[in-house]
């Protein structure tokens, strides 16, 4: 087993009361696809940022290549590529002219400058000023940017958040081209499809804790629970009155009780035992649904709460 | 629906403290500032030199002598108040250059002769208080329009656009610039990378340093063209001041930038630095006509000592030799807002 690219150790950022990461211990090995998922105030741009060197942790330690940021700022920036969220460029500089800038700042030349914006799909737009770029354009620029020094960690913090699925697949598509190369991943996202699209790993943070990690197939495993039965009745779910294989199953109530769901290891088996109940009760069932279990159902049932809501 | 634009518009400037203070403060602490040079009894001070017998003036009435010439009040309006310095004919010049007086009255037997430049509002408001006070008109007051170069209105003007130019360059150039690239997260994105911090303020400088040298380049040609304006003293030290006055801007600017990350407060800031020293500083009339108290303050602001050394070398012909003091304070400046600036810079 070769060494971990990146590791923390008992890592602690607090911001006042807030406790953005709590004693955090993480190790990733090189040419992993790490998704960090929670919704907004999760911690994880704090992580990520501690992981950049760009926010110093109150305790704990980081390590990357098993270098500390401490003794080796210089030569670990060198090694990492980064985007962080809705970073905006110099306006009127073209997309060449910005890609020019960042090789110089990293000590690269520019050889490799045509193949970095055919990389990114830029190659077009090499002429056009940031300004004038779409979401999705300035995204694949940021990209560009932290692909040009070969990095061998890429920490990207939300790198297709407020883009339209097009836009997103094409970042995704990009960061499946390079992934031969061994690249570390870390990306951070509370889309579920993304994390689940790219990453060999997931980490669940919530409140400044990792809540699980794992394949997607291992956290799905785990939970034991593989499909979701979705419901609404015409009146509210009474749980009372329910024979025991169902009793123990957790629901979960919405609207007034009118719309419910549950997680659940076989359709097959619950499904025909909650219709019989429906029908005793005398319920008149407005909608019904079957279907596999995703993260966010995991997550929801995790936390109380969706990756994409607010705090 | 007028009216409710009107309401939404007027929330939007009553819940921003900055534009609060630009809208209805700046104006008054600007009048405060102004009032207290142009009102009261300090303030319409007219100063002018006299050279040669001073017999005419203890002989008139009104004429009031005091230590080093006479002072010509009870005037109309009753504010304005006339101070004629007896001098020397090589200070007189001197201070002229300076605008420190804004015409000379030369006593020869020949008459009373006046050298001021007719294009000079302050010369014309002496000069006209000077006639009235000698009432009637003595028949020998002839005028002399000064043509001679370091001596006209617009030789005092044009050093000071320079060192105005320096100021806002670097302002702007620097401070604005990266109060704008910490509000895009691009100075985070830049500093993340291997590149010395160091590095991008010192590109900063410099490119601020080559485009003062072309502001400066630009003005003395066009100077030179229409106002015939040359350089009397040495260009090292026209150079080397330059190059202070930019350093001492640059150390303000990096103090300015050194942790807002918003442009509303940037743009505050910025008129913050920039207005009282443009309106103190002598740039467009001399900053004595404040109060005498305030000169020593006056003259040691970065926009005061950069603009007076260019006059000094463009003017009065100094050297490097005679800019030195200037230099060095400028530096001086720079090095302490700029180091102070460093120490509480926002990197990230």
């Amino acid at each position: 087993m070769s060494s971990p690219v990146i590791e923390l150790k008992g890592v602690v950022k607090t911001f006042g009361d807030l406790v953005a990461c709590d004693n955090l211990n993480l190790s990733l090995n090189p040419g992993e696809y790490v998704g960090l998922l929670g919704p907004n105030g999760a911690g994880k741009t704090t992580l990520v940022e501690m992981i950049e060197g760009v926010q110093q942790p109150d305790k704990g330690e980081i390590r990357l290549f098993g270098k500390s940021w401490d003794t080796d700022k210089r030569h670990l920036q060198s090694r990492i590529g980064l985007s962080f969220q809705e970073t905006r460029f110099f306006d009127k500089l073209t997309v060449k002219e910005t890609v020019k800038l960042f090789c110089s700042l990293y000590g690269k030349d520019t050889h490799r400058l045509g193949e970095i914006l055919d990389q990114v799909r830029l190659g077009e737009k090499q002429n056009t000023w940031t300004q004038d770029l779409s979401g999705g354009q300035r995204q694949r620029l940021a990209l560009a940017i932290a692909l040009l020094n070969e990095p061998e960690i890429l920490l990207l913090d939300e790198p297709t958040t407020g883009l339209d699925p097009n836009s997103r697949r094409d970042i995704w598509e990009i960061l499946q081209q390079i992934k031969p190369q061994g690249t570390t991943l870390i990306l951070t996202t509370h889309y579920m499809e993304e994390a689940e699209a790219l990453c060999d790993r997931i980490l669940f943070m919530d409140h400044g804790k990792i809540l699980a990690d794992g394949s997607l197939s291992n956290l799905l495993k785990q939970a034991g629970l593989s499909e979701v039965i979705h419901f609404e009745l015409d009146r509210p779910f009474e749980p009372s009155t329910l024979p025991s294989l169902l009793s123990e199953l957790p629901f979960e109530l919405q609207d007034r009780r009118l719309q419910g769901k549950v997680l659940v290891d076989s359709v097959t088996e619950v499904l025909p035992v909650f219709l019989g109940w429906v029908q005793s009760q005398g319920y008149e069932l407005k909608e019904l649904q079957s279907r596999k279990m995703t993260l966010d159902d995991l997550f929801v049932s995790m936390t109380g709460r969706g990756l994409e809501d607010n705090d | 629906m007028i009216r409710q634009l009107m309401i939404a518009q007027f929330k939007t400037l009553t819940r921003e403290p900055g534009v609060l203070f630009w809208v209805f403060g700046f104006p008054i602490v600007i009048a405060w500032v102004l009032g207290v040079a142009f009102s009261g009894d300090q303030v319409s001070n007219h100063q002018i030199g006299w050279v040669g017998s001073t017999e005419r003036l203890s002989q008139t009435a009104g004429f009031v002598a005091e230590p080093g010439g006479f002072r010509l009040s009870g005037l109309q309006p009753k504010s304005e108040v006339l101070i004629i310095k007896v001098l020397s004919p090589e200070v007189a010049l001197l201070q002229l250059k300076r605008g420190q007086i804004s015409l000379i009255v030369t006593n020869s037997p020949t008459g009373l002769t006046t050298q001021m430049d007719l294009k000079n509002q302050e010369a014309k408001v002496s000069f006209l208080l000077l006639k009235s006070g000698l009432n009637p008109a003595p028949s020998d007051l002839t005028v002399e329009e000064v043509t001679s170069k370091g001596s006209r209105y617009v030789d005092f003007l044009v050093p000071g656009l320079m060192a105005l130019g320096v100021m806002n360059s670097c302002i702007w150039g620097i401070g604005w610039a990266t109060i704008e690239l910490r509000m895009k997260k691009l100075l985070r994105r830049m500093i993340a990378t291997p590149m010395p911090p160091a590095a991008l303020l010192f590109a900063q400088f410099a490119n601020r340093f080559l485009i003062s040298l072309l502001e400066l380049a630009v003005l003395l040609t066009f100077s030179y063209a229409y106002f015939d304006l040359t350089i009397q003293g040495s260009w090292l030290a026209l150079l080397v001041l330059v190059f202070a006055g930019n350093l001492a801007f640059a150390g303000i600017a990096v103090l300015m930038a050194s942790r807002t990350s918003s442009t509303t407060v940037g743009n505050g800031l910025v008129n913050l630095v920039t207005m009282p020293m443009m309106i103190m500083s002598g740039i467009f009339f001399s900053y004595q006509n404040f109060p005498s108290w305030s000169w020593p303050v006056l003259s040691h602001l970065p926009l005061t000592l950069l603009a007076d050394g260019l006059r000094s070398v463009i003017n009065e012909g100094a050297g490097l030799v005679d800019v030195m003091s200037s230099v060095a304070f400028l530096v001086a400046t720079g090095l302490v807002f700029g180091l102070a600036g460093l120490k509480s810079f926002k990197w990230y």
